[in-house]
This record gives C-alpha cells, structure tokens and sequence, in this order.
C-alpha cells in the first residue's frame, strides 16, 4: 500500500489539489461569512431546535428503512443473474441523478392523494402522506436508499464466497447462511450504507417540499428552514448551512472513508 | 463500482455539453426583467408586445418575490425589478442597488379561494377551512403576507397543511388535488382550478411596484413606461389585475 502511494504522479497530485480546494472554498466562504457570536442563539431557537428534531426523526426513519429495503435489494444486484439486471440497477440508481424535485413529483402522482396507489391508501385507511412527517420520510427514504443499495452492493461482489461455500457444504441453510455468515460480513459496508443514506437524508429538500410540502409542525427539516431563512434572515440561513455541514461532516468522518477504501 | 463510475462519465459529459448553451444564450443586448410568479403570463404577453413595438429584446426571470429579492442581493444582473409587494421592496433597497430611481405602483392584486374541480371539499368560505388540508404561500412572500392580513381582517385564524414557496406551487397542489383549497390571486386562476371569491378580500389588497435598477440600459426606463402605458395596463387588466 504504502509504495502505491508514494508512486502517484505529480501532475495526479496537481490535479486533486484543484479538485479538493474546489470543494473546500465554499465551505471556507460560510463559516468566514457566518455570524458566529449568534450561533448558541439561533441554534437553540424554538423553530430551529424542532427542525433540528423533525430532521433527526426523519433521517433515522429513512435510514431504517433504506436498511430493511436497501440488504435484499443490494445482494439481489450484487448475487443474482437475471435478465433486465442492468435495467433494474439504473432504475434504483436513478434517484441518485434524478433532480430531486423531479422525484418529489413522481412521488406525488403516485403516493399523493390523488396518486394511483395514494389514492386507494386515502380511501381503504383514511390515511394521506403529503404534508405529513410520514411523507416526508417517504420522500428522504426515496433519495436516500440508492447510496445504501450501493454501499452493499459493491462490497457484496467482492465478498469472498469460500466462506458461503464451507458454511453450505456443512449443512446450513440458504438463509441460515445468509444471516450467519454474509451479513456479518457486510458489516461495515451496512454501517456505512446506514450513515450515508442518513446523511442524505438529512440534507434532503426537493423531494421534501415538492411532496411533503412545508408544514413547521411536520415537515420543516432543516434545510426547509434553511431555504425560508435563506429569504427572510440571511444570517440565520448561514448558520443553520454552518450547522449542518457540521453534523454531516462528523458522520462522513466517522466513517473514515470505509465504504470506498475497503475495496 | 464501474456503473458509478460510468455515470459519473455521462454526468461530466453532460455538464461540459450543456455549458455552451447556457452561455450564448441571448444576452448583452436584451433587457433582463425579473418579475414575481404571479406576474407570469401578463408580463410574458407584455414583454412580446415590448418587443414588438422597439424591437428591444427583453429576458424574463420569474419567482417568489422575496427569491427575487434574494437574488438581487447576491448581485444578480437585473435592469427592472417587478415585485408583488411594497415590503418586499423595502428588503431589496437595502441592497443599495435601487437609489437612483423611484418604485411606481403598476397593479394591484387581491386572494381568492381556489379549489380542484368540483369542490369535492365543499369549500365556500374560508370558515370551511377548517380540518381540511390547506395550502397557503410561505410567510416570506407577498401572498403569504397577504393572507395572514386577509385572515386578520376577517377575524379568523387558518389552519395551514402546508406552506409554498410560491402562489404557483400553492395553485398546482390545487390542481392536483393534493390539497382541499388554498389560497390564491384572483389573477392566477385558470380553468384547471375552480375559483371563489372571499367576501371583503379585494379589500386586502397588494400593491405591485417596478423599479429600475441601477446601471440598468437605457432601455430599462422604456420598459416601465411601456407597463405604465395603456397599452400595458390594459394588458393587466385583461389578467384581472387592478390598476392602481
């Protein structure tokens, strides 16, 4: 490992610098333009600390159903030879590239209440999901759960099946052997999966507004707060942007780089 | 990690593509307006007859008045600025970007109960709002202002589902049947809503002004005159906007 490092080519090195300061210089922009002697009081602002807990809510939610959903669908694509397995990728993928606001729409024509499946959930349970904090779990789990179904995906094809193979040939079952020996093994590809489809989650605002609409009781996660402070309280705005690189920073740290490195 | 890979390729790839097309779009020469949403399709009719008339290009840019304001102060190149309220103004002078010239009130606006076709909430009045789903524009644009001083006027409180960030985006939740009714312009409605009137809303009214912007082009003042014209006011009341 360590002579591949040291092998990278200057020119290689010129160009990352560019590429990293690209990404860094907005950040430095917020927090040197950020008022930060206001901080503790914005941050601890009635409307602020609900976002911030409609935010949490939300995010956990989605990242426990990209978890439920995300295992089966990312071993599927990882495991199994069928035809259209190309096309089923690029579909579950497709949040990822989809302007968010695009699929926030889909969402409504489909889950709305007027949507072809909303529609019978409204009249057999009375139940509808726009403007609810349900809808918005919805609308989070939606862009979040492509980056989990990535995350196990690309670690389940390197996996090695020896162990698969020993645990089958000593009589477990499929599935004995599904929950005894793969899921263990996927373990830090799922806890990354989890962390990053939170994180999306957490930032997510198109599919949001476009779906659950903005309702300060139900749905103003943080960035809805973010983009109506944007408008009324700039100042406000870029604390509440400061606040949430700082959570997404300390959760894509935690995870020290795993999901890509461990290749 | 391929496929991620080759997405990213046609990403980069279609970036660079559509790098151009943003660039030569039209430009030095045409009079940039940024105007409120509500204002859509009177100025869009307003800048064709413009243009017709001096042969002076003009490109339109609509949003939420306080986006609008927004914009301006990041610096946003604009020569006229047309926005749904006085106090939406009063932000965007702080800017420094408006010394030089003078607002003038060019239309006036009031709300009026929309709701999808055929009423399926029976909503004739705002006191029917109540428990069912309603859409209402954000508290930092002009109709949403304007409705938190209609429901004071009428001495009664809504209960909101949703807050927009625009009269359109409340309209479309309307026409989609999302929400039961929202409140709307008189202006904005079309025959994909059905509309109701508030008894004493066109007493609430929004007043509309315009602006030059400084270091507009010259052209710029001609633009406000053409909208201060009769021409241009009768084209605004053709979209029922009120003259002021």
């Amino acid at each position: 490992m360590e002579t591949q490092k040291n092998s990278v080519p200057k020119i290689i090195w010129a160009g990352a610098s560019i590429g990293f300061t690209f990404l860094l210089v907005p950040f430095v922009g917020l927090s040197q333009r950020a008022p930060w002697s206001s901080f503790v009081q914005i941050v601890t602002e009635e409307t602020v600390l609900k976002s911030i807990s409609l935010s949490m809510i939300i995010a956990t939610c989605s990242a426990f159903i990209c978890l439920i959903l995300g295992i089966p669908l990312g071993w599927v694509l990882a495991k199994a030879d069928f035809r259209g397995l190309k096309l089923v990728r690029a579909i579950v993928l497709l949040p990822m590239v989809l302007p968010p606001v695009a699929g926030g729409t889909a969402l409504l024509f489909a889950l709305g209440r007027k949507g072809f499946i909303g529609e019978k959930i409204d009249s057999w349970f009375g139940v509808t999901l726009p403007f609810t904090t349900a809808g918005a779990v919805v609308a989070a789990s939606f862009v979040s759960l492509p980056f989990f179904v990535l995350s196990i995906e690309s670690s389940a094809t390197q996996l090695d099946s020896q162990l698969e193979e020993a645990s089958l040939n000593l009589g477990a079952t499929p599935i004995r052997t599904f929950f005894t020996v793969s899921l263990p093994l996927l373990r830090n590809s799922i806890m990354a999966g989890v962390a990053l489809s939170w994180a999306r989650a957490l930032g997510e605002f198109g599919a949001t507004i476009t779906f659950a609409g903005d309702n300060p009781e139900q749905t103003r996660t943080l960035p809805l707060q973010l983009f109506v402070a944007l408008e009324t309280n700039p100042e406000r705005a870029m604390i509440i942007g400061v606040l949430m690189v700082m959570i997404s920073l300390s959760v894509l740290v935690t995870l020290r780089g795993n999901w890509l490195v461990q290749r | 990690m391929s496929f991620a890979m080759k997405l990213f390729i046609h990403a980069l790839l279609g970036t660079i593509l559509l790098v151009p097309s943003f660039s030569c779009s039209k430009s030095d020469s045409s009079l940039r307006v940024l105007a409120a949403s509500s204002l859509t399709e009177t100025f869009e009719k307003i800048a064709s007859e413009f243009e017709k008339d001096t042969g002076i290009q003009v490109t339109l840019s609509f949003a939420g008045s306080s986006s609008l304001a927004a914009q301006i102060e990041d610096g946003a190149p604009a020569d006229v600025i047309a926005l749904a309220d006085e106090e939406t103004l009063i932000r965007v002078k702080q800017s420094g970007r408006l010394t030089q010239h003078e607002e003038t009130i060019f239309a006036t606006n009031y709300l009026a109960i929309a709701t999808p076709i055929g009423n399926p909430a029976s909503i004739r009045s705002i006191s029917d709002f109540k428990g069912n789903i309603i859409a209402v524009c954000s508290e930092q644009v002009p109709c949403g202002r304007l409705a938190i001083e209609l429901a004071s006027f009428l001495k009664t409180e809504i209960e909101v589902s949703t807050w927009e960030p625009n009269v359109r985006s409340v309209r479309t939740k309307v026409e989609l049947g999302e929400v039961d009714a929202g409140l709307i312009y008189i202006t904005d409605g079309t025959n994909r809503v059905e509309i109701t009137s508030v008894k004493g809303s066109e007493r609430v009214k929004t007043k509309y002004p315009i602006v030059v912007v400084d270091d507009a082009k010259p052209s710029a003042m001609d633009f406000v005159d053409y909208v201060l014209s009769h021409e241009g006011q009768e084209t605004l009341t053709q979209f029922r906007f009120g003259t002021p």
